[in-house]
C-alpha cells in the first residue's frame, strides 16, 4: 500500500542498494528470538567473503585481543552474538557510504562521521537512561541519515537542489526537501528500512528524528536519536549536509527524563567514544580493500 | 577600560572584560582580539554592549597562536545562536563549544 509520494521515490531512484544476502538473513534472525550463536555462525559461515572480512576486523588492533581468532564460532563466543551481529551491519553500511565516485567522496566521508558520532552518541544517552535497546539504539542512530547518502547517489539533481537551498536559507536539509521535493530523506530511509526487512522500530525512528514527538510508540526511542543528532552536531563530528542547527523537540527532552546537569559528562563520553571508535573505521576500510 | 555599545565596537578591539549573554554564558574571553566573525556572533547571542581596552597596543593578551580554535569555538556558537531561549540547548552549546576548544587547541 505505496502512498503517491513514495512512488515517486521509486520512480526517480532505479535501484535502490540492497544489503549482502547474508546480511539479510541475518536480519531475519533479529526478528526470531530463538535464533541461537550457532545458527548465526553457520549463517556467516555460508558467505565467504564476509567471513574473511569479519576475520580480519576481529582480529585487527581495534579489538586487541592478545591471540588470533581463526573461525567465527570462536568470534561469536568471545566478542558475543550481538557484537557480531551488529559489527556485520555495521561494515554493510558502511559499504554504501564508502567511495565509488570520487566527486562525492568528500560528502560521504563526512556522512558517514555524521552518522558514526550519532551512533556513539545515541548510545551514551541509552545508558544514560537505562534504555534496554542500546545496541538496537546505535543501529537506528547509524542509519537514521542512509535517505540523504541514497539520494546522492541515485537522485543527484533533487539532492543537489535541496542542498543548495538548505544552504542559501540556512535552513535544515528536510525543511528544504519538503519545500522542493515530493519526499524527504527520512522518507527514503524508512523505505529502505523496510525492504532491508529491520525491525519497524528501526524505520519509525530514521523517520522520525526531525519529528520525535509524532513517533508514536517509539517516541522515546525517536527522542534518543534526535538528541544524539544534536550532540554530534554541536561536537561538529562529521557532517550531516547542512549547517543548522535543529532546535531540541521539548517533549522529546522531557519523554527522555534527563536533566540539564546530565549534559556535560554525556557530551564527555561521545567525544572520548567517537575517538576510541574512529581506529574502528580504519580496521573496517583495511578489511574491505584487503 | 571603557563600555561601548556592540555596534561601536570594531574588528582590532580587546575585550577589557568577558563577554556573556543574558543568561551569563561565557561568550568571549576576557583580552580576546575582537573579529568581524566574533561581532556577528555576539550580535546574534543579543549581546549589546561590550567593555574594550582603551588602547589597543599595551596590555593586550593576544590569542594569535589559538585563532584557529577560537574561530572553530565561535562558529558553534553562532551556529547555536537562534536556540538561545532554550537553556538546555545553551548548555549544550556551552559544553561543546569547551570540548572542541579542547580538540583542537595547540598542544
Amino acid at each position: 500500500m505505496l502512498n503517491p509520494k513514495l512512488k515517486s521515490i521509486i520512480r526517480r531512484i532505479d535501484d535502490l542498494p540492497t544489503l549482502p544476502r547474508t546480511v539479510f538473513r541475518i536480519t531475519e534472525m533479529i526478528n526470531n528470538p530463538r535464533s541461537s550463536a550457532r545458527d548465526l555462525a553457520q549463517v556467516i559461515t555460508d558467505d565467504q567473503v564476509l567471513t574473511a572480512r569479519l576475520l580480519r576486523l576481529v582480529n585487527s588492533s581495534f579489538y586487541g585481543f592478545p591471540q588470533r581468532i581463526t573461525t567465527i564460532t570462536r568470534a561469536i563466543v568471545i566478542i558475543g552474538f550481538d557484537a557480531i551481529r551488529h559489527l556485520l551491519l555495521t561494515t554493510s553500511v558502511f559499504d554504501i557510504f564508502s567511495d565509488r565516485r570520487s566527486d562525492l567522496q568528500n560528502a560521504r566521508e563526512n556522512l558517514w562521521d555524521h552518522s558514526l558520532g550519532c551512533a556513539v552518541a545515541a548510545k551514551v544517552i541509552a545508558k544514560h537512561i537505562r534504555h534496554d535497546k542500546v545496541e538496537e539504539l546505535f543501529v537506528c542512530a547509524l542509519l537514521h541519515d542512509i535517505g540523504k547518502i541514497v539520494s546522492m547517489v541515485y537522485a543527484q539533481q533533487d539532492h543537489e537542489a535541496a542542498t543548495r537551498l538548505a544552504a542559501e536559507k540556512d535552513i535544515l536539509l528536510i525543511d528544504a526537501e519538503t519545500e522542493i521535493l515530493t519526499y524527504t530523506h527520512a522518507d527514503i530511509g524508512r523505505l529502505l528500512a523496510e525492504r532491508w526487512n529491520l525491525p519497524s522500530m528501526v524505520a519509525e525512528v530514521i523517520f522520525h528524528h526531525h519529528t520525535p514527538d509524532q513517533a508514536g510508540i517509539y517516541a522515546k526511542e525517536a527522542a534518543v536519536v534526535h538528541l544524539a543528532d544534536i550532540f554530534c552536531r554541536a561536537l561538529q563530528l562529521g557532517s550531516g549536509g547542512d549547517n543548522r542547527m535543529p532546535s531540541l523537540n521539548t517533549s522529546a527532552w522531557e519523554i527522555l527524563q534527563l536533566q540539564k546537569s546530565d549534559i556535560a559528562a554525556m557530551l564527555s563520553e561521545v567525544e572520548t567514544g567517537f575517538n576510541d571508535i574512529s581506529p574502528f573505521t580504519d580496521a573496517i576500510t583495511t578489511a574491505a580493500s584487503a | 577600560m571603557r563600555r561601548i555599545l556592540l555596534k561601536e565596537a570594531q574588528a582590532g578591539m580587546a575585550l577589557a572584560a568577558d563577554a556573556v549573554n543574558t543568561q551569563q554564558m561565557l561568550l568571549l574571553k576576557k583580552g580576546v582580539l575582537l573579529t568581524e566573525k566574533s561581532l556577528q556572533m555576539l550580535k546574534s547571542w543579543g549581546v549589546e554592549t561590550i567593555s574594550v581596552q582603551q588602547s589597543n597596543s599595551e596590555g593586550t593578551e593576544t590569542s594569535g597562536s589559538s585563532d584557529n580554535s577560537q574561530d572553530i569555538q565561535q562558529e558553534i556558537l553562532s551556529r547555536f545562536a537562534d536556540t538561545i531561549e532554550d537553556p538546555i540547548m545553551a548548555e549544550i552549546c556551552r559544553v561543546a563549544a569547551e570540548i572542541v576548544y579542547e580538540r583542537t587547541r595547540p598542544t
